[in-house]
């Protein structure tokens, strides 16, 4: 890792070390960072791999050398492929100016065996780079044969008069660390360390060395050791100032940005408010003036004009954190809460100590419509001036164990056990990594354990692979390729930089976060929905105070509305009754690790049941506090304390604001913090207070959310539960056309809307459209997208060739494949042209001659036959079966009411609000949601389905721990327990779990259930 | 008329003849292939809800207690050579149909006089009690077609003979055809016709079709059209299908002995009694069917479960008693063991004799036979590590050799080492142990042996390591240093150091 390097080189006093990444500059600006920070000077680099397979170290001089260096590096990435992607050795000359060449003969790439061979590639490279930009490389590693071919390049050197160079080929910092680059060895071999044999390192002497080891290393070649510092002086480029600069945004004569942000800010405010009151017009006389003294004047422009091409595109836009501090963000329409009504602090989103450029994302709905906003941003800057950022993958928990472990030569079956042991999703992992070895079949007495645990640390947390960044994009006046090499992500028509998201931001590179937002598909769709049935609705003029809206929040029937839907939230709604929109912004911020790890959920909940009293740190916080309850639940209230009980100035705070957004850097955290107590100190707050604030203050730093980002949250929140209530068809048949999203399946949603009146027709290869539609008040049919297997073009053919006047003609006129026939016979779309799913299937399944086809596409409809089918009508449970199987989902009775005649002793979910608190019950169901959040210290949370509703589950750890596996992979569960019936929620305190067997009506096959 | 020989669950009966103590409990027995699934398992393990086809993972969720055993040819190849061995003693025609289904077809003029004169039932009954003496649990089936015949073995309790085809096979259950009822002639196309019958019967059970008699009372010919070629032979199959003749096989050429001792055994002397009397029935077995042993193999169990195996490669393939015998007793002259033996098993593997006449210019051992009972000795003398041609491993672990026994039928396969540049060295091995003076992390005196004295010129360290994921891990420091007149290899390990060799 970058910052071990310079961690080791400051500890060996090595005054400048060089990054050389292979075909990249990936490590460079977390290099950067920490040597500035440690005082060593570092000097970028890279290796080329050439057309030969040769490997090519080169050193950046300059910052042409650099801009030359990423040029050469993007025409390499974007002509090749994302597994190959050679430099020509023709590329070199026309990118050589301010980069050094390294001649050398390392261990990778074709050996360069004679003397001809190897004065050929000298001249190309002096050809390339000149007399100055080419050193003769040495390495001294204790390895017998080494010296022979040293002599060699020395040899070489005398012969070209060349500067011979002495470097160590570092590829790592401490000796130990070899056993990692010996397993990543086996990887990229694909063999294991018993059969690697010589590929292996022959030792461990790769490591940094300091000045006096390398000298005495080269006692007998002291001007290599002179060299090597020469050159060291001579390349003297950071990437301190890049050049990068954000486009500037056109305006018309006379005009400058800052005076059309002004003209653009108040014709907007003009339209958000009504009246323009003193109270606004300071804020944005304050903030217009910050943003142009700041500079940023050009970067709101740009993102104003994303957002007005969504607008005019019919796109759903709304910017979301702290940009919905600022009322200038509000006026353009970037967001779409009012800062001021809402008291929201505008520090928390630009301040007068900020250096970084402010952060403003955009939700979006996910889907083709995002991408469309992200191609019109690479139409607008070019393949070369726009580009995703990265996302480095590092190896976690399940990678690093599956590659030590082929590495170790442990079979995959007990590397497949190990994986499993994982938790999914929403788990934290709480198995300790000894009961996991051991539950996976791996003794501790193993004589590969030790190995096995060493490595397992050493890994953890190293860069795997170079992903894309879910949304955020990079843009550049000018050419982005001169700042950061560019290359191919796996999705066509994108391209990414090579540093992620924190590198940019390090370097004062702005990124605008397109983000994808399933909820805001649905939502835009919803309402195109309702607009096609006449009864639109306007999202933004939504009444915040609809009381049924809030009575189904009550009741904690959330399913499918975006962030109160998880278990947790329907979990704490009942408790919170929320009655006004403030509390669902609370309630949305307060499941969340980070209020509940400071233990600062309940105390909320508490006082606002009037279980506790109300109180305050201190006096000075009460207006600060007073909307939460004397609770800190904000990042804003967290910099708003800091200011009035630390004293903290705008440029503290600014760092405050940093160390609570980069949950990284703990550093970070624990630097502010010690400011933070000693200035609470030097008031002489009491020790109490000051630790409470403290613990408050580090819970945040793990994951911060500002109260602006809550609100815009919940804005989508109220407005998707007031969809569910008011226009309930629209809003399901939105969410089955937008999945995967959300926490529940189809067939959950699909019972949730049955439950609350909806209805819904089958799949229908005559009537369905591809999405779900409304066919009539308070009735969705359902979709061809929802068919398995059937593709998008192959659907749109059959609805292109309607109507139909028989199943033959269908056949005849509609070209599908064997298993999309099936399928759609199976889950009844054909049932109107035939008399059962079985009648049709018979049908089509019979081979369709050729001929018949061009005869019938001739004279158009098909000739109706009589047919005669053997096959007897499905049943209620195979029907199940095939719906399950076709769909994924069942508009029939739930799976659990075929079930239920062999359960008599199994309580309906919408019978436990007869039993009693404290009553041994036995819940069963279709497992819809498994929860192990953080915070519950171990107890896992699980939600089953039955033909009647939802019933609630909680697990203690010893059980989990015990089942885990029965409770992690079987998808109908019996759950034996107490029940709590509390504050309007009943919930069984589970004592005993087990497998309910389905399989008699689900058959042995496995669904998809989730 | 055609007999099926049927072992349901072949390899957990397989598993369970070696394991019989784990018959009672919860096991499951996958093959090696991923992600590893239930392949069979025991009635207890099928209690807690075990079922075919699950994840090992799924099936210790619901049986956390639950064994597993891999199997593989290893297993499967000597029990289905049995099966094939006893199969043969009631017919020549055989047909060794898929895992743990033998077909054989009764001619009239079949031989094998103690079936011969009785009723199909009887033999059938015959061949259950063979096989159950070999701890075998089969099915025997007859009837007019071999896909018949295997059908009703799948049903037999535990031996049928079916006479009205139609009216036996109505009920019967679909997934019946799921077994092939012909040996493919590769592994691939066994895959293949798997993947296929199993693609069609899914799809009959989507048909709602899931007994042979509905599958049978659909036209033929409206099946073909749906379902090709390959669904009407099905059809065939379920209406009892056509007479058709075996893809014949031989049983296997090895030929195996074993036995659980009553007694256990402690000492030598029986125990050759009883390795002579395997091998002068396998001699007589072997040269029957004009083979000879090429290898042996010696399996001994003994009490607590320890086992001792060992593989006897015959360099002159034989079935004269005395020079195998020669062989096991030479072996078993060194073998001590902390436990008595409670089994034994012998098996031969058989093969043509050789019939060899070296050229004019070709060189060979005189008696190969001899010379593998001389280096059997020595390994008995030495050990077995200690006897052989040395091979240079792939490491960077300075000397790493491994011994091999020596082949005399195969080209001699050149070093796979490269050979390093320079002076050759004269290893001494053992290395010789060395007192060094060092100064300045340099070697200055040596006292040893071979060199004794100041050294004079010096180059060096060379540091090496590996194995550091075992418990052979090692790590060295050489220098090639000069003493004298002479120079020799110093390496360091540890604090201790020794001379390597000297360079010529």
């Amino acid at each position: 890792m970058p910052g071990q390097i310079i961690e080791a080189a400051a500890a060996l006093e090595i005054p400048a070390v060089a990054l050389c990444d292979r075909d990249g500059v990936y490590g460079a600006p977390r290099f950067f960072a920490a040597a500035r920070e440690a005082g060593v000077r570092p000097i970028v680099g890279c290796e080329l791999t050439m057309e030969d397979g040769s490997i090519l170290p080169v050193l950046v001089e300059s910052r042409g050398g650099y801009q030359n260096l990423c040029r050469l590096l993007t025409q390499a990435k974007l002509r090749g492929t994302k597994e190959s992607s050679p430099v020509f050795w023709s590329d070199l000359p026309e990118y050589a100016e301010g980069v050094v060449a390294l001649f050398g003969m390392g261990p990778d790439g074709p050996p360069m065996k004679t003397i001809a061979e190897r004065s050929e590639r000298v001249a190309k490279l002096l050809q390339a780079f000149g007399r100055d930009g080419v050193f003769v490389e040495i390495q001294r590693h204790h390895v017998r044969g080494e010296q022979r071919r040293n002599q060699a390049l020395i040899s070489l050197a005398r012969q070209h008069r060349l500067p011979l160079l002495a470097t160590n080929g570092v590829l790592y910092t401490a000796p130990q660390q070899r056993e990692v680059l010996d397993v990543f060895t086996c990887a990229r071999h694909h063999t294991q360390l018993d059969q690697a044999g010589r590929l292996l390192e022959q030792n461990a002497e790769r490591q940094l060395k300091g000045a006096a080891e390398m000298a005495a290393l080269f006692h007998d070649l002291p001007e290599a050791i002179t060299n090597t510092e020469r050159l060291a002086e001579r390349l003297d480029f950071t990437l301190e100032n890049l050049g990068y600069e954000f486009p500037r945004f056109p305006v018309s004569t006379g005009e400058t940005m800052e005076s059309m942000l002004r003209q653009v800010t108040y014709a907007g405010a003009r339209a958000r408010y009504s009246h323009l009151g003193a109270k606004v017009k300071k804020q944005l006389e304050r903030e217009l003036a910050l943003i142009e003294k700041l500079g940023f004047a050009g970067y709101f422009l740009i993102v104003w004009d994303l957002v007005n091409f969504c607008t005019q595109e019919g796109i759903m836009v709304q910017g979301r954190g702290s940009a919905a501090n600022s009322v200038v963000c509000y006026s353009l329409g970037i967001t779409a809460c009012d800062p001021i009504k809402h008291q929201l602090l505008f520090e928390r989103f630009l301040s007068e100590g900020r250096k970084s450029w402010p952060d403003i994302d955009l939700d979006l709905p996910s889907g083709d419509r995002r991408e469309r906003v992200i191609q019109e941003v690479y139409r607008r800057y070019g393949e070369r001036g726009a580009a995703m950022t990265a996302n480095v993958i590092t190896y976690r928990g399940r990678s690093a164990a599956r590659e030590i472990g082929k590495a170790l030569n442990f079979s995959n079956d007990v590397l497949d056990r190990f994986s499993n042991l994982f938790a999914n999703g929403d788990f934290p992992h709480t198995l300790g990594f000894d009961d996991q070895m051991a539950k996976a079949g791996i003794p501790r007495d193993h004589p590969r354990t030790p190995a096995f645990m060493r490595l397992y640390e050493a890994m953890h947390g190293l860069p795997r692979h170079l992903g894309q960044h879910s949304g955020g994009m990079i843009i550049c006046q000018g050419r982005l390729d001169l700042i950061v090499p560019l290359e191919r992500a796996s999705m066509p028509g994108r391209v990414v930089a090579q540093w992620d998201k924190d590198d940019c931001d390090d370097l004062g590179m702005i990124k605008v976060d397109l983000l994808g937002l399933g909820m805001m598909a649905v939502l835009q769709e919803t309402i195109e929905l309702t607009r096609e049935r006449g009864r639109e609705v306007d999202l933004a003029q939504l009444p915040l105070d609809d009381a049924p809206t809030y009575d189904m929040m009550c009741n904690a029937d959330t399913i499918g509305v975006f962030q109160i839907e998880s278990r947790a939230q329907m979990a704490t709604l009942p408790r919170m009754q929320p009655r006004c929109f403030y509390d669902v912004c609370i309630e949305v911020a307060i499941i969340r690790p980070g209020p509940i790890q400071g233990h600062l959920m309940h105390p909320y909940l508490a006082r606002r049941c009037g279980e506790a009293p109300i109180v305050y740190y201190c006096d000075e916080v009460k207006p600060i506090l007073e909307r939460t309850l004397g609770v800190p639940l904000f990042q804003e209230q967290m910099l708003s304390i800091a200011m009035v009980m630390a004293d903290f100035t705008g440029s503290q705070a600014e760092e405050l604001r940093r160390a609570l957004s980069f949950h990284r850097s703990q550093e970070r955290m624990q630097k502010v913090q010690v400011q933070l107590r000693e200035s609470m100190e030097r008031k002489g707050l009491p020790q109490k207070t000051i630790e409470d604030v403290l613990a408050a203050i580090t819970s945040f730093a793990l994951y911060g959310f500002p109260e602006s980002h809550a609100i815009s949250f919940a804005l989508l929140a109220y407005g998707s539960a007031w969809l569910k209530v008011h226009r309930a068809p629209e809003f399901y048949a939105a969410l089955l056309n937008n999945q995967p999203m959300g926490f529940y399946s189809p067939a959950t949603l699909i019972k949730d809307a049955q439950r609350r009146g909806v209805k819904f027709r089958p799949i229908c290869a005559g009537d369905s459209q591809w999405a779900c539609t409304i066919d009539a008040d308070n009735v969705v049919r359902l979709g061809l997208r929802l068919v398995r297997g059937l593709t998008h073009e192959h659907a749109e053919r059959l609805i292109a060739a309607r109507p139909f006047a028989s199943l033959d003609d269908l056949k005849a006129r509609v070209r599908l494949g064997r298993d999309e026939w099936r399928t759609l016979a199976e889950i009844g779309a054909f049932k109107a042209y035939a008399a059962h799913r079985r009648a049709a299937l018979w049908v089509v399944e019979e081979e369709q001659p050729e001929e018949d086809l061009f005869t019938c596409a001739m004279n158009g409809a098909a000739p109706t036959r009589v047919f005669i089918h053997p096959l007897p009508p499905m049943n209620p449970a195979e029907r199940l079966r095939a719906d399950y199987a076709g769909t994924g989902l069942t508009i029939a009775p739930h799976p659990m009411a075929l079930l239920r005649g062999r359960l008599a002793d199994v309580w309906c979910a919408a019978d436990l609000p007869e039993a009693r608190d404290g009553q041994r019950v036995r819940i069963g169901g279709n497992v819809i949601c498994r929860q192990r959040p953080g915070t519950a210290r171990g107890f896992v949370f699980i939600s089953l389905e039955d033909e009647t509703g939802i019933s609630n589950a909680i697990v203690q750890p010893w059980l989990f721990e015990r089942d885990r596996l029965l409770i992690t992979g079987e998808s109908f569960l019996i759950i034996e327990g107490i029940l709590q019936a509390r504050d309007g929620t009943w919930l069984v305190q589970a004592e005993k779990v087990e497998p309910l067997d389905h399989h008699a009506i689900m058959g042995a096959q496995s669904y998809d259930f989730h | 008329m055609f007999a099926a020989i049927h072992v349901p669950d072949f390899a957990l009966q397989c598993v369970l003849r070696h394991e019989p103590e784990l018959r009672s409990h919860a096991l499951a027995v996958v093959d090696g292939r991923l992600p590893a699934c239930v392949r069979q398992m025991t009635a207890a393990a099928r209690e807690h809800g075990v079922a075919p086809g699950m994840t090992t993972t799924q099936a210790l969720g619901r049986c956390p207690t639950l064994l597993f055993r891999t199997v593989g040819e290893s297993l499967l190849g000597p029990a289905s050579a049995l099966l094939l061995q006893t199969a043969e003693t009631f017919s020549p025609w055989l047909e060794a149909t898929c895992e743990g289904v033998v077909t054989l077809e009764w001619r009239d003029e079949t031989p094998g006089g103690k079936a011969r004169h009785r009723g199909p039932l009887e033999r059938a009954q015959e061949i259950v009690a063979q096989l159950a003496s070999c701890d075998f649990a089969a099915q025997v089936a007859v009837a007019a077609t071999p896909a018949l015949a295997l059908l009703a073995a799948h049903v037999a309790e535990p031996v049928a003979v079916v006479e009205n085809a139609a009216e036996f096979l109505a009920p019967l259950p679909l997934g019946l055809l799921a077994a092939d009822d012909e040996q493919a002639r590769s592994e691939a196309e066994a895959r293949e016709r798997q993947e296929a019958r199993d693609k069609t019967l899914r799809l009959l059970h989507r048909w709602g079709i899931h007994t042979l008699g509905a599958f049978s009372a659909l036209p033929r010919d409206q099946v073909v059209t749906r379902l090709g070629v390959r669904g009407g032979d099905l059809w065939d199959r379920a209406t009892g299908g056509a007479k058709r003749p075996l893809r014949l096989v031989r049983a296997p050429e090895h030929f195996a002995e074993a036995m659980e001792l009553e007694h256990e055994v402690e000492t030598l002397e029986p125990l050759l009694f009883i390795l002579r009397r395997f091998l002068e029935q396998l001699a007589a077995r072997l040269l029957a069917s004009y083979r000879v042993a090429s290898t042996l193999q010696l399996q001994l169990t003994f009490r607590g479960g320890a086992q001792h195996a060992r593989e006897f490669r015959i360099p002159a393939p034989t079935a004269e008693v005395d020079v195998l015998f020669r062989i096991l007793e030479t072996h078993l002259e060194t073998v001590t063991a902390e436990a008595p033996v409670i089994a034994v098993a012998l098996i031969a593997q058989a093969t043509r004799p050789e019939q060899k006449q070296f050229s004019l210019f070709e060189t060979g051992l005189r008696d190969p036979n001899k010379f593998y009972e001389t280096l059997g000795r020595l390994q008995a003398l030495l050990g077995h590590d200690r006897v052989g041609t040395p091979v240079a491993e792939d490491t960077h672990r300075p000397d790493a050799f491994h011994l091999e026994t020596p082949r005399f039928d195969e080209a001699a396969n050149g070093s796979r080492m490269s050979i390093q540049p320079g002076p050759p060295l004269q290893r001494y091995r053992p290395p010789l142990p060395a007192n060094v003076q060092v100064a300045d992390n340099q070697p200055i005196r040596v006292f040893s042996e071979k060199a004794f004295g100041e050294i004079t010129q010096r180059r060096g360290p060379w540091l090496g390591s590996g194995d550091w994921w075992t418990d052979r891990a090692w790590e060295r420091e050489e220098w090639d240093v000069q003493v004298g007149e002479e120079c020799y290899r110093l390496a360091r390990q540890g604090s201790a150091w020794f001379i390597d060799g000297s360079y010529d």
